[in-house]
Parts: C-alpha cells; sequence; structure tokens
C-alpha cells in the first residue's frame, strides 16, 4: 500500500500491531457462550432478518408483565426456532407447549435478558452502580454514567431525570471520595479531573426541545440544567452533553454556549459535549466551539464520536424530502474523525479531548497523531462504552492511556431494549461486536486508512426538476435552520402587515353583490384578517350560465393543455396535508 | 368527469364508473386505455369531462384540500365554480389569483366566496354535474340528498364526491411503546386544536397497561403549551371562531355528566381557546365516544384485548383514520384485516396524510369512499 510509507501511516501501523497484540486473545463479553448456544449465536450474527426480529424481541420485552406473553411474542417474532436461543439447556421448547411451561418459559426468557443485561447496564440504581463503579475505578478505568429511561414527554418526568441527576451526582461525589488515589486517572494535560462524571441527554429535560423554539427550547432546558450544574461545580464533576439526533444537533451546541457562557458557570472547567464525525458540519462546529471558548477563557471537553443514530436519521430526512445532513458512507465518516482528530489534538490548550472509539484503525490513528504533535499521554482519553469492546479496553489500559468506559445505569429490561436500539441496531457499529472481527482481519486490512475513491453518492430523492409526469411533494421547511425559521417570521410579519384589507376577488368577471365576509384572527378575535365580497343567490346564476359557456373550449383542450398551466412557487409551501 | 366504454362498432356510452376524482395532476394514462382486443375489433375505454363542478370546501385547510379539488376537476376538462368555507375565504382568493395568474382561462374558475345558502344554490342548480365536497356529516348528507333530486331543465345525474368526518380512533395494545402511543395519541388529537377530519378523539387503551398509560398521558398533556400561534413553542393554538368553541365546550360538558375528567385544559386569553381535555373511563355508547367534536377533545376507553379493542374502535358509525400502536406481529395483522376506517396509520400518529403517500378517503358515514391523492381510480 502506498500510504504506509507516509510517515504518519507507518507511526499508525506500529502502534496498530502493537494494540492488537495487547487485546489478542480476549473474548468481547457480548460473546461469551453463558448466554448463546454457539449455533444460536451464528443464525443471530448470520442472518440479519432474524436478527432484526431478535432485537425487536428485546424492544419489546420490558412492556410485557404476564409471562405466557412472553413466550407467545418470541414465538411472533422469531418462530419456533428461536426458543432454543435463550436456553436449549432448559428445553424451553417442550415446556412452554404447556400454559404452567410458558409462564416458567416466561421467566426464564426475562431472566436471560436480564443477565444479558447486567453486563451493558452497571446497576438498575446509582446505588446498585456503585459497586461496579468502584471496581473499574480499582482496575483502573475512569467511567462517565449515563442515566438510562423513557424518553420525556411531560414537564413531570423531566422534573424526574433532573432530580435523577442530581442524586446521581451527590451519591457518586460521597462514594468516590474514599477511593484510593490513581493519578493517571484523575489528572490532564490542564490540571485536576473530576473523578465523577455524567453524561447528560438533554432531550430528557425538557418535553418542549423542539428546533422551531430555539428561545424556549432554551429556557425549558436550562432551568432544569442548573441545579445539576451548580452541584457539579461544588463536587466537582464533570458533565457531558450527549449528542442526539441531528434535527437537535444546532439547538444542543446552543444550549451548551449559551449556558457555559452564563458569568457563574463560565469558569466551571469539566463541562463537555459529544460531537459526531458522521455529521457534515462538525468541523465548522468544532471552529465554532474554538472561537467560543477562547472568549470564555475556561476549557471544555469534546468527545468525538462517529455517531448512534445514522440508521434512524438518515430514514427520518429522507422521509421529509430533506438533505441528509450525515455522511453517506462509512469511510467518509471515519475521514472526518480522522481530521476532526488532528484538529482536536492541535488545540489542547482549550480542549481536553475524549475520544470515544472502539475501532483498532482509529486508536492507532489517535496515538500517531498524538505522537507527531509530541502530546504527552495524560493529555487525551479514550472512552468506550461499558461491556463492550473490551479487548480494546484491555489494549488501551495496558499502553498506559486514560481509559474512560461510558457506563449505563437503569432498569435493566428497558435499558436493555434501549442498548438495542441505539447501538446494537446500528449497522455502523456492527464491526467491533464481532467476534471473528479482528481474528479474522490481517492487520493490514484492519490498520489500512479509509478510501474514499470509487464512493458514490445517492442522487437526491427529490428530482429537482418535476416532470409532467412525476408527482412530488414539497418538502416541508426545516425548521431546525435558522433561515427558515427566520423565513416564517418574516411571512408573518408581511401577513400581519395586511391584515383587514378588504379584497376584491377574480370571480370569472362578476361583482359579487353579496354581503362582505369578515375573516378574524381566532387568536385575537378583536383583529380582522381580511374582508372580502361575498356571492348572492344571482351571482350563483351568472357564474353557473358563465362556466357552461366556459366549457364549450375548456372540454376541447387536450390534458396535456390543462396540465400545462404552471403556478408559481407560491404554491410550493401550502400547508400540511390533513 | 365520466368515463364512457366505446364498444368496437357499438358506440354505446356506457355506466359511470369513475370512482374519485384526483388530487393533484392526472395521469396521462387515464385518457385512452385499450380494454381488450379480440378478433376483428379494438375495445377502447375513453373518458371525458362531466361538465360544471361545484367544489364546495371546509375552512380547516383552506389552501390544500381546494388546491386539490379544483385542481382535479380542471385537468380533467371541467369548469370550477369554487366555494370556500365563509370561516376562512381568504386563502381561497388566493388560490384562484394563483391559477389565474398561471394563465387559466377566465370563465373557466369562479371564486365565489358564501355562506351555506350559496353552497345549497350551487347543489341544487340544474347545470351543475359533479360536487366535490369535503366538510361536515350534516351538510355532506343534506348535499347527497339535495344533489339526488331532479330539477327542472337538469339532464344529468349529479355525481357527489363527499369527504366527510371521522370519530377516530388509536388502539394502545400493552406490548406499545408507550413514548411513541402517547406522544403519537397526544400530537393526532391536540395537533391544529384537534380540527382535522382525521384527527384522533378516542385512544382505546389495553387494560394491562391502561393505568399507567393515562397517568403518562394526564402529564402529556398538561405539559403542552396552549396559546397564540404566532409564537414559535405553541403546540396547541386556537379553534376557528366562537361557535366551534361553544359546540367544543357543550361537548365538554357532555363528557362530565358521562365519563371521568383526566386533563381539562384550561385557557386564559380573549382567543377562541380550549384547552385539551381528556376523559377517561369512557364507554361506547357515551356521546363522547360517538359524535364527531372537531376539537382537542379525546375519550379514552379501557379494552381487555385487541379483539375487543377492534370491535370498540370499529363502533362508530365513521370510517375514516385509526391507527395501532403495537409491537405484536400478530396484532398488526390483525388490525390490517379488521379495523374498518379508510387510513390506517401503524405505530405513527394518524393525520398528516400526504399526496401520493397516503391516498385520504374514508366510507360508512365519512364518504362515500373516494380516495383522494392517489394514482388509482
Amino acid at each position: 500500500m502506498s500510504e504506509m510509507s507516509s510517515p504518519l501511516e507507518s507511526t499508525v501501523y506500529r502502534i496498530g500491531e502493537q494494540l492488537a497484540r495487547l487485546s489478542a486473545g480476549r473474548t468481547p463479553t457480548l460473546f461469551e457462550r453463558r448466554w448463546w448456544s454457539q449455533s444460536a449465536l451464528n443464525m443471530a450474527m448470520q442472518d440479519s432478518g432474524f436478527k432484526t426480529q431478535l432485537f425487536r424481541f428485546i424492544d419489546v420485552l420490558p412492556s410485557i408483565t404476564d409471562d405466557e406473553e412472553v413466550v407467545a411474542l418470541a414465538r411472533e417474532y422469531l418462530g419456533d426456532g428461536g426458543l432454543p436461543l435463550f436456553g436449549g439447556q432448559w428445553g424451553l421448547n417442550i415446556l412452554s407447549a404447556t400454559s404452567l411451561g410458558a409462564r416458567l418459559s416466561g421467566k426464564a426468557i426475562r431472566s436471560q435478558v436480564e443477565h444479558m443485561a447486567r453486563t451493558f447496564i452497571a446497576g438498575a440504581t446509582v446505588e446498585e452502580a456503585a459497586p461496579p463503579l468502584s471496581d473499574l475505578w480499582q482496575q483502573g478505568r475512569a467511567w462517565s454514567v449515563d442515566l438510562l429511561g423513557e424518553a420525556t414527554i411531560s414537564d413531570r418526568e423531566a422534573d424526574r431525570y433532573r432530580d435523577r441527576c442530581v442524586e446521581a451526582l451527590s451519591l457518586l461525589g460521597r462514594e468516590a471520595a474514599s477511593w484510593p488515589s490513581k493519578p493517571l486517572l484523575e489528572r490532564d494535560h490542564l490540571g485536576p479531573i473530576p473523578r465523577v462524571q455524567l453524561s447528560i441527554k438533554i432531550s430528557a429535560l425538557s418535553p418542549h426541545l423542539d428546533p422551531i423554539d430555539p428561545e424556549g427550547s432554551y429556557r425549558s432546558v436550562a432551568v432544569r440544567l442548573r441545579p445539576i450544574l451548580d452541584l457539579a461545580m461544588r463536587l466537582p464533576a464533570s458533565l457531558i452533553f450527549d449528542m442526539e439526533q441531528a434535527d437537535t444537533k444546532a439547538l444542543l451546541v446552543d444550549i451548551f454556549t449559551r449556558l457555559f457562557a452564563e458569568p457563574s458557570y463560565k469558569d466551571y472547567p469539566y463541562a463537555g459535549l459529544a460531537l459526531q464525525a458522521y455529521h457534515r458540519e462538525t468541523a465548522r462546529d468544532i471552529e465554532g466551539l474554538l472561537t467560543w471558548v477562547r472568549r470564555r477563557g475556561s476549557p471544555i471537553t469534546i468527545r468525538l464520536v462517529k455517531g448512534a443514530y445514522w440508521d434512524s436519521d438518515t430514514i427520518r430526512y429522507r422521509q421529509r424530502g430533506w438533505a441528509v445532513p450525515l455522511f453517506e458512507h462509512k469511510a467518509e465518516t471515519d475521514t472526518n474523525y480522522e481530521s476532526l482528530t488532528q484538529l482536536i489534538l492541535s488545540q489542547t490548550s482549550v480542549i481536553r479531548p475524549a475520544f470515544g472509539t472502539h475501532n483498532l484503525r482509529t486508536l492507532a490513528h489517535i496515538e500517531a497523531v498524538a505522537e507527531s504533535i509530541g502530546l504527552p499521554p495524560e493529555t487525551w482519553e479514550y472512552q468506550m462504552i461499558f461491556g463492550m469492546a473490551e479487548p480494546f479496553q484491555h489494549a488501551v489500559m495496558h499502553y498506559g492511556r486514560r481509559l474512560r468506559l461510558y457506563t449505563p445505569v437503569g432498569e435493566l429490561l428497558p435499558g436493555m431494549a434501549y442498548l438495542v436500539r441505539r447501538l446494537l441496531e446500528n449497522t455502523s457499529n456492527e464491526s467491533f461486536l464481532r467476534k471473528e472481527y479482528v481474528e479474522s482481519h490481517p492487520l493490514s486490512t484492519l490498520l489500512a486508512p479509509p478510501v474514499l475513491e470509487g464512493l458514490t453518492q445517492k442522487p437526491p430523492l427529490v428530482p429537482q426538476s418535476a416532470g409532467m409526469e412525476a408527482f412530488h411533494n414539497e418538502p416541508q421547511r426545516n425548521f431546525a435552520q435558522a433561515d427558515s425559521r427566520e423565513a416564517m417570521q418574516q411571512a408573518v410579519a408581511t401577513v400581519r402587515s395586511q391584515l383587514g384589507r378588504q379584497w376584491a376577488s377574480s370571480s370569472a368577471g362578476l361583482r359579487l353583490t353579496g354581503p362582505l365576509i369578515e375573516s378574524r384572527n381566532p387568536g385575537r378575535p378583536d383583529e380582522v384578517v381580511a374582508r372580502l365580497s361575498s356571492a348572492s343567490s344571482e351571482d350563483v346564476e351568472q357564474a353557473v350560465r358563465r362556466a357552461v359557456q366556459a366549457w364549450e373550449t375548456w372540454r376541447d383542450t387536450t390534458p396535456e393543455q390543462r396540465v400545462g398551466y404552471h403556478a408559481c412557487r407560491c404554491f410550493a409551501h401550502a400547508e400540511a396535508a390533513r | 368527469m365520466w368515463e364512457a366504454v366505446a364498444g368496437g362498432g357499438c358506440g354505446s356510452r356506457g355506466s359511470d364508473r369513475l370512482s374519485g376524482i384526483l388530487r393533484g395532476r392526472l395521469a396521462q394514462d387515464c385518457l385512452s386505455k385499450t380494454v381488450r382486443e379480440d378478433p376483428g375489433e379494438l375495445n377502447q375505454r375513453l373518458y371525458s369531462p362531466r361538465g360544471v363542478t361545484a367544489v364546495i370546501s371546509p375552512w380547516n385547510f383552506p389552501l390544500a384540500i381546494p388546491t386539490g379539488m379544483v385542481s382535479a376537476a380542471l385537468v380533467t376538462g371541467n369548469p370550477v365554480i369554487f366555494k370556500p368555507s365563509e370561516r376562512s375565504p381568504m386563502m381561497g382568493h388566493w388560490l384562484t389569483e394563483i391559477l389565474l395568474e398561471a394563465g387559466l382561462p377566465e370563465g373557466v374558475l369562479c371564486y365565489l366566496p358564501g355562506g351555506p345558502d350559496i353552497g345549497r344554490a350551487l347543489v341544487r342548480h340544474p347545470d351543475i354535474a359533479t360536487i366535490a365536497f369535503t366538510g361536515s356529516k350534516d351538510v355532506g348528507l343534506g348535499i347527497l340528498k339535495d344533489a339526488g333530486t331532479l330539477t327542472p331543465g337538469q339532464h344529468m345525474v349529479k355525481r357527489v364526491l363527499a369527504e366527510m368526518g371521522g370519530k377516530n380512533a388509536i388502539i394502545v395494545d400493552e406490548t406499545a411503546d408507550l413514548d411513541d402511543a402517547i406522544t403519537g395519541v397526544v400530537s393526532s388529537f391536540t395537533g391544529y386544536a384537534g380540527q382535522k377530519c382525521s384527527a384522533c378523539s378516542r385512544a382505546i387503551v389495553h387494560a394491562a397497561i391502561y393505568e399507567s398509560f393515562l397517568d403518562r398521558l394526564k402529564e402529556a398533556v398538561s405539559s403542552l403549551k396552549v396559546g397564540n400561534p404566532e409564537e414559535p413553542g405553541t403546540q396547541v393554538g386556537p379553534v376557528i371562531d366562537r361557535r366551534a368553541q361553544s359546540k367544543i365546550q357543550d361537548y365538554i360538558e357532555i363528557g362530565k355528566k358521562e365519563a371521568r375528567v383526566l386533563v381539562e385544559g384550561t385557557v386564559t386569553g380573549s382567543g377562541w381557546y380550549v384547552g385539551p381535555t381528556v376523559f377517561a373511563d369512557v364507554a361506547p355508547t357515551h356521546r363522547v365516544a360517538q359524535e364527531e367534536i372537531f376539537g382537542p377533545i379525546l375519550a379514552v376507553m379501557k379494552a381487555a384485548s385487541f379483539q375487543e379493542a377492534l370491535t370498540l374502535a370499529n363502533s362508530t358509525a365513521y370510517a375514516l383514520t385509526g391507527g395501532v400502536y403495537t409491537r405484536s406481529p400478530d396484532n398488526l395483522e390483525l388490525a390490517r384485516q379488521r379495523f374498518d376506517v379508510g387510513n390506517l396509520y401503524l405505530n405513527r400518529p394518524i393525520t398528516g396524510a400526504l399526496v401520493g403517500r397516503q391516498p385520504f378517503g374514508g366510507h360508512r358515514l365519512s364518504g362515500v369512499g373516494a380516495k383522494a391523492g392517489g394514482k388509482s381510480i
């Protein structure tokens, strides 16, 4: 490979080899045989249809309280062949044929999945998670707690998430204070760093997070964030904003920069946010944050991840007829991740870099870039997901690097469903889930740089010009974009300036003789929107007569002529269909 | 528009079997179609315009709905007299201006704003051949009756396309993702203050999750921002006018006598607002479970099984839209087969049909079964 000749690539290869050696012979927990029969596992990993059904089943499982129904649903999703997956050794197939057996099997399935969940979720509550978190620390791994939960759809649920965050911080702060000192985990190039880190899901802090309303979104989030932040400052603890779906990205960055510029919070040095390399705007966002953080004066953490919402975001944007803001190909995301790595590592006077990755090439590339700049290793840290990619966890720890585990805490079954949705069903995560991956590929392949040549871009979904035969809906405006919001406000202002006028209508040359119709603003009934002449019964007679006359020629026009009248783009933003 | 069957050498004009006016552009292939070729004959089906079409459109989608109805009649060769609702006439004015600006000959489209008397005069006029109507059930049935009454000078049986009301239900079973189900129910019943024919007005919830559903629903509805629609954060605006407001408030009083109030929204201010209101433990015979209210009012009913939920869902006079939130493949299939509605939505909100993607229209007392916005006839 020609790239190997470049100095950076040869460093990547050298370090990659070392990391691979350090990870060799270890099995990711997901593939341990205590859960799965090997045949079932192969079935799940090789048959993507079966895998999807399995994930869907795990997704619905927490909702089901009735054990017999668990078995019934398992059959609906997986067929009879699926039951052995949850433990052939118990003979579930035979058992579940009877009603008593079905109840037992339902319990067995549930406990299987709960058991599996324990590998990915540190505990159902923060109390329960404290011992495993302590163990991690003793083993030399830092952590960032992520509180799992249902989506926030009301103010009460937003308040509850705020309270859970506050409780988690105080409990973990108390617990962690008594832990032994771990110099590698407690200091970076800018000074001491807290033992406690909480990752926050901003959408859980408000039912009113809506890109159309940045102001209201900010207010409703900030009011609940402040108590969390006040406590984090006192402890101290780090707070990292998780990044979510693409349509809230700009909103989250905006909330982050507004809140941490407030006088009470601008000196807090442990704020951070996750940024996604699969997003086309991330380089620009980082540039913007750099300008902002220099003005602010105290540093922030950037957790660089590849992004976990590719599949759902891509579908959602295409469904709406919007250009997808994410890179289409994994190689583009990987390339972007590498260039963002360069950017972040060149700005470490104001950035605390955290790299979320489970990819050997990416790990080696980060090391190579840092080495080329001559950064001391405490400057950056790696973040991996609790319970995943253990061989690489082991490798970077033994390579002497700071490792932090993103650690979900929450009820096991719902948490497992969440993980299935977020992590396992994401096609871009598949590679690190495959046991054979590292073992079955030559290092030169695993460590090769991403290749952009030859990638094809999908043509835009919506044709640019509408042919006569093709109908397409004009996409609705994307109010996550500031220009769309401004255009909307502008349009409202324009209409407002015309309120109360009297309009004369084109009624086939008729002068309408009925009374004036007054249209009023339902939000402010005193306000007249418009006055219009209406028709009288005599006008109806006239109108029909003219229409009958007009038909004489209109009926003889061809359909081609009739569809040939092209109304201007005024139609483009007609109201949403029913 | 009507179709004629011209048999080779016979030339007789056959029955009118067109089932719908297309919303949007008419596909070219509608013009003529070879029915079949037999030895010595070529049988073709030709489409011709029917004559003057009255478009009587509702206030709630003052641009989208008449755009479809007016343009469909025009491209199929029929002149149009367009009467928008007197409750929101201004958008019809703009639609007409735009079409004339595009070059449509004057006389082919006549904008005729006015009240019910104007609509009635149009429907009864002997020279009107087709009536395309979207609106309430009572007005629609009145149009069907009037259109069926022969008037002096009339020489054509009037065809009526009527799209009327709904009493649309969403079924939520015990396997549903409640995050999705509750947000879907809330947006379907409160979006546009419930003033869509497709809006949800009944939620039928499996007993196993009934209480937890109500608990989260109550909080979600109470968290809605009701107010001035010019504010971007507003989720529920006012209803169209005082008449609508009073009618909805009357139904709230009826609901209070019939069922348990779960949430009663309160709104201050001078606008024609109605706070989103939810009734729980509603029985299928209750008026709030049977009658179209056309406001942000939801009736929640409990079902012991998915079968019973389907029976409840089908127990009104309407059949327009319906929805199901379930993660049971078997129940999804059952809903496809047994949920008797024009538009069935699975695991998504039940409003927002798009032209070309979700052809729209119901049957029973929701309409004559025509589908708008689809290609197939």
